[in-house]
Formats: structure tokens, C-alpha cells, sequence
């Protein structure tokens, strides 16, 4: 058991190597972080994006500027990143060199799955660290102080106490919230990639899930959305980030298993 | 397997997808330190058979014992594996060593040291840095033997290794694996060159639509026959009604500026003494030896497959 731990942290060190050494990694990085930044810089400094009367500092700023254009941002971020990931190795008909040294095919795909998240996570917190130096030139250096009982501006904003009372670790857990997202929507392109050695269709397939769903989903039903818990800010809302953590962890599960049948099945034959 | 000897055993082994049997019934011995050919036309179950012995697909009948491990249903390769695909590729932008680096710590067996030498022993500089995108397909063939043997493999698989190999590289490869051997490696390989596999082979499979048609062990395939030129039509006339009374079977050829036949004996004193008895005018005589090529050719027929 130790040796086949061993063999697969191993092979994740590989496989982060071989994703973040992509030239991918780097466009995805500066996609969401350039992107983050121009809105970033075309947000009101004074009114802030509610029409609340306060004015925004550095920290706080990002929760102010995760609106919008973030829940397709992310997604086709995470396209880009890592979730072409498995059909591009496939195209290349690379996974043999790893089988061949013994690693399981299910045992492959889970490695696989763990780098990807890894990789795209990373590719987000990167970004939102050139968000965060665009806040610093562009904003005042210190912390937003939101009035108190400006929790009711907030709408359905995720945690609106915790923006009021911490707005830099409201900023800290939207990153984290959106970094695991964003990591989760890059698992999609493992079912694509485990189906069809394409991938540019795999790296599509988290922006294509998302608009989808939004587009198609109504009702209760948005609550199935991944729209829904990356649109942060708008109705019917996520609810509480113990739903929005449960809903992507729930997505994660179920997207790697369905990629890692098909993946096996495909291999043994 | 009991057999120390044996790398591979298959005993009835299939493969069928939906209602195609892309192996089917087939049987095979595979030794430390013989190299097996196999040759079959395209679509002969090559590929399949080789995902199968390497534990990366599992057959639909039969068993498969491969160095000690019963690969029967299980897709898990074993250790000590090595193979070479049809068309290796590697990741794009790395150089050849860290690609190799790469697949090496998987298993942590080969050293950067190993790594450097098997490089140097496939005839690619382990200095290189450039990205192994820029590689000819030559190169790029060198780099998928050297993953192969980086580990030190004990049973080495090999789908058309020659691929894009230049005349020297072909030359080389041909010794490389006449090393492997003479080390004790078991080697599986398929390939299209048949003078190349007749080289190195110690026995070959003819196969067609996964059914082993022929098992040839090449030491013993020294059939020699007798090629004689005669004079005229009358004297081919004269040869034929020998070759028909002395029961000697005789094919024509038409590669020659004499009527010419070939007649499956080995005996050529006799052969000759019997023809001038019988009156036959003869220009010339020489002695051949069936290629595997013939042999192929006579196995499929004159269907207009490709061979793989």
C-alpha cells in the first residue's frame, strides 16, 4: 500500500510538472488576471458597485469586483488551464508510457484529476494576485469599512456579515471559493477527454456547461446550475458557502467517477 | 508458468470487440533471450496482442502469463515491461532527457546516469536541450527505445520500432536488439520489414484476422530449392515430365532471360545429373533459399492487404 502511495505522489509530481509547464498555465493566468484587472479598474471607487456609500480600499476590493463577468471568467479559465488536459495526453496516445510502468488505469485518471485541480486552482490564485497588485495602484491602501447594517446592500451576496465585519477575509474566502470552482469545472473536460482524444472540445467544456446551464436551467432547477454558485451575487443565490462547497465537491465526485469508468473501460478494451 | 525460461505464456487467447474477433485462438511461447516476430496485414490483431502481454487490455478468452503475473483479467502492467509503440510521442515541449526523466521517476528505477547512457546508446545527445517537437520521426523513434530500455526491462515489446529509421539507424537497431537478446531480454516484435525481422527473429508468427496461420522457426527455415534456366520451351517441356515422374513440385519464373523454374529440392548434384540424362539443355543453375517474404506471400495469397 505504502509503495503504491508512493508510486502515485510520484507520478502527481509528474504530472503537475508536465501541466504547469504548459504554455496554457501561463495564457490562463493572464486571461482571468488581465481580465480581473480592467474590471478591477473600471469599478467606482467611491460608490462601489451596489450604490452603497462607502468607499472601497484595497482589501474588500476583490469581493467588490467578484461580479458578473466572473462566473464565465472562471470557467473558461479552467478551460484553458488544465481541462483539455486528458484528451490532449490521449491525442498523443501518451497515457501507455504511464500504464506500461504500472500504474492502474483508474489510478492514472485520479492522479490525473487531483493535478488538473491542483493546476487550475493554482492558475486562479495566481491570477488573483495580479488582480490584487491592480488593486493596490488603483484603490487606497487599507481596509473598506462598509457601515454597519450595510449587510441589507449586500443582496444575496455570500456572507454579507463577514464582508462587513472582515472585508479582507471575505476577499479570502470568495478566492478560495472561486479557486475550487474553478478547479472543479476543469474536472469536466476529464469526461470529454476520457470520450474523445479532442482537446479543444474538453477545454470547452466547463465555459459550455456553464452558459448552458444558465441559459437552459430555470426555476427550482437553477439550483443544479454551476452558474448558480459562481454568480455570487444574484438570485436565487448559492444560499451558504457550506452549499457552495458542497455543491462543487459533489460535482468533483461525480465528474471524476464517470470520467474514471469510462476511462478504464475504454483502456481494458 | 513454472518455467524459469518463459517471459510470456498465452494459451486459446481472444480478443473480441462486439461480434469481430480481433485475436482469436492464439497460442505463443515467448523465452528469455529469443526475439518472436509478427507479421500479419493491417487489421491482423498486432496491436491488440501487444496491449494484452503488456497487462493495458484484457482478453476475452484464454490465459496470458507474462513474467510470472496472470494477466488474465487484470490491466495492470508488471514490472520489468518495456515497449516501444508505433508512433511514440512525447510531451512536445520538453527535451528527450526530461521526458525520459519524467517517466522514469514513476517507477524510480532509472538514475539521470541511466538515463544519460541509454540516451547515448540509442544515438541521441543527452546534452540536447532542444524540445522534442522539433524531432524527426527518426529521432523520435530513437527517444520511444530509449524509454523503453531506460528500466531495464526483461521483456521488451516492439510495434514497428524501425519506423522512420534512416539505413544506419535501421543497421543499428538491428544490433541493439541482437544485444538484448544475447542479454537474456525477451523480445517481442512486430513489423512490416520482413528481411529486418528475418534478421534478428528466432521464430515469427504469421498471423490474419487474429489467427496464428503459420508459427516459423527461422533456424529451421532453411528451405533451399533449385533454380534452372534451360535452353528452350522444349527442354522446359522435357523438365516438367522429370519433375512430374520424380514427384518434385516446380513453379515458374519470369524474372529471367531463359525459361526458368524453380524446383523444391535441395539437391542439386542429383538434380543435375537427372536433367542431362532426361536431355535437358541447361544455361543455369543456383541455389536459393525461400525468403520469409515468399513465404508470407504465399500464407496471405494475392489479396491486396497491406501488411502491418
Amino acid at each position: 500500500m505504502h509503495a503504491v502511495l508512493v508510486m502515485m505522489m510520484r507520478l502527481l509530481w509528474c504530472e503537475l510538472w508536465r501541466l504547469l509547464l504548459r504554455y496554457r498555465f501561463a495564457v490562463a493566468v493572464l486571461l482571468a488576471g488581465v481580465v480581473g484587472a480592467v474590471v478591477m479598474v473600471g469599478m467606482n471607487p467611491v460608490a462601489g458597485s451596489r450604490g452603497s456609500l462607502y468607499e472601497i480600499h484595497v482589501f474588500g476590493a476583490l469581493s467588490e469586483s467578484f461580479l458578473g463577468v466572473y462566473a464565465f471568467l472562471v470557467p473558461l479559465m479552467a478551460g484553458v488551464a488544465a481541462a483539455g488536459s486528458l484528451a490532449e495526453d490521449r491525442a498523443r496516445d501518451y497515457p501507455q508510457w504511464i500504464l506500461i510502468r504500472g500504474v492502474g488505469a483508474g489510478r492514472f485518471l485520479g492522479v490525473k484529476a487531483v493535478a488538473m485541480f491542483l493546476t487550475t486552482v493554482t492558475a486562479f490564485l495566481m491570477s488573483q494576485l495580479i488582480v490584487f497588485c491592480t488593486a493596490t495602484v488603483v484603490f487606497p491602501w487599507g481596509t473598506t469599512a462598509p457601515p454597519v447594517g450595510a449587510e441589507h446592500l449586500l443582496g444575496n451576496h455570500l456572507a454579507p456579515e463577514l464582508f462587513v465585519a472582515a472585508p479582507a477575509m471575505h476577499d479570502l474566502m470568495l478566492v478560495a471559493m472561486l479557486s475550487v470552482a474553478a478547479g472543479v469545472l476543469s474536472l469536466t473536460g476529464l469526461v470529454v477527454g476520457a470520450l474523445i482524444a479532442n482537446e479543444y472540445l474538453a477545454a470547452a467544456v466547463p465555459f459550455l456547461l456553464v452558459v448552458g446551464s444558465a441559459l437552459v436551467l430555470e426555476g427550482p432547477a437553477r439550483r443544479l446550475s454551476p452558474y448558480t454558485y459562481l454568480e455570487l451575487d444574484t438570485s436565487p443565490g448559492p444560499g451558504s458557502t457550506g452549499a457552495v462547497l458542497l455543491y462543487w465537491g459533489v460535482l468533483a465526485v461525480l465528474t471524476v467517477a464517470v470520467a474514471t469508468g469510462l476511462f478504464v473501460r475504454r483502456e481494458a478494451q | 508458468m513454472s518455467d524459469p525460461a518463459k517471459a510470456a505464456q498465452l494459451r486459446g487467447v481472444g480478443k473480441r470487440y462486439g461480434s469481430r474477433w480481433a485475436v482469436q485462438d492464439l497460442d505463443l511461447d515467448l523465452n528469455f533471450g529469443q526475439v518472436v516476430g509478427f507479421i500479419g496485414p493491417n487489421g491482423a490483431g498486432k496491436t491488440t496482442l501487444i496491449r494484452m502481454m503488456t497487462g493495458l487490455s484484457t482478453a476475452s478468452t484464454g490465459k496470458i502469463e507474462v513474467l510470472d503475473t496472470d494477466l488474465t483479467r487484470q490491466t495492470r502492467s508488471p514490472d520489468g515491461i518495456g515497449m516501444v509503440a508505433e508512433h511514440p510521442r512525447f510531451v512536445p515541449y520538453l527535451s528527450a532527457r526530461k521526458n525520459l526523466r519524467l517517466l522514469a521517476r514513476i517507477r524510480n528505477v532509472a538514475s539521470d546516469e541511466d538515463i544519460a547512457e541509454t540516451l547515448r546508446r540509442v544515438g541521441l545527445d543527452p546534452q540536447d536541450r532542444r524540445a522534442v517537437r522539433g524531432y524527426s520521426l527518426g529521432m523520435r523513434q530513437r527517444l520511444g527505445v530509449a524509454q523503453a530500455l531506460m528500466e531495464r526491462p526483461r521483456l521488451l515489446f516492439l510495434d514497428e520500432p524501425t519506423n522512420g529509421l534512416d539505413p544506419r539507424g535501421i543497421v543499428e537497431f538491428r544490433e541493439l536488439i541482437r544485444q538484448l537478446a544475447a542479454a537474456g531480454v525477451a523480445v517481442f516484435v512486430a513489423s512490416h520489414l520482413l528481411t529486418e525481422l528475418e534478421q534478428v527473429c528466432d521464430r515469427v508468427l504469421f498471423v490474419r484476422r487474429g489467427r496464428v496461420l503459420e508459427e516459423l522457426d527461422l533456424h529451421c527455415f532453411q528451405e533451399e530449392t533449385v533454380r534452372v534456366s534451360v535452353t528452350g520451351p522444349d527442354d522446359v517441356a522435357a523438365l516438367r515430365e522429370w519433375a512430374a515422374h520424380a514427384g518434385i513440385a516446380l513453379t515458374d519464373q519470369d524474372d529471367t532471360r531463359w525459361p526458368t523454374v524453380e524446383l523444391a529440392t535441395s539437391d542439386v548434384p542429383e538434380t543435375l545429373a537427372h536433367l542431362i540424362r532426361a536431355g535437358v539443355r541447361i544455361e543455369a543453375v543456383n541455389r536459393t533459399q525461400r525468403s520469409l517474404e515468399q513465404r508470407f506471400l504465399e500464407l496471405t495469397g494475392s489479396e491486396s492487404e497491406g501488411v502491418s
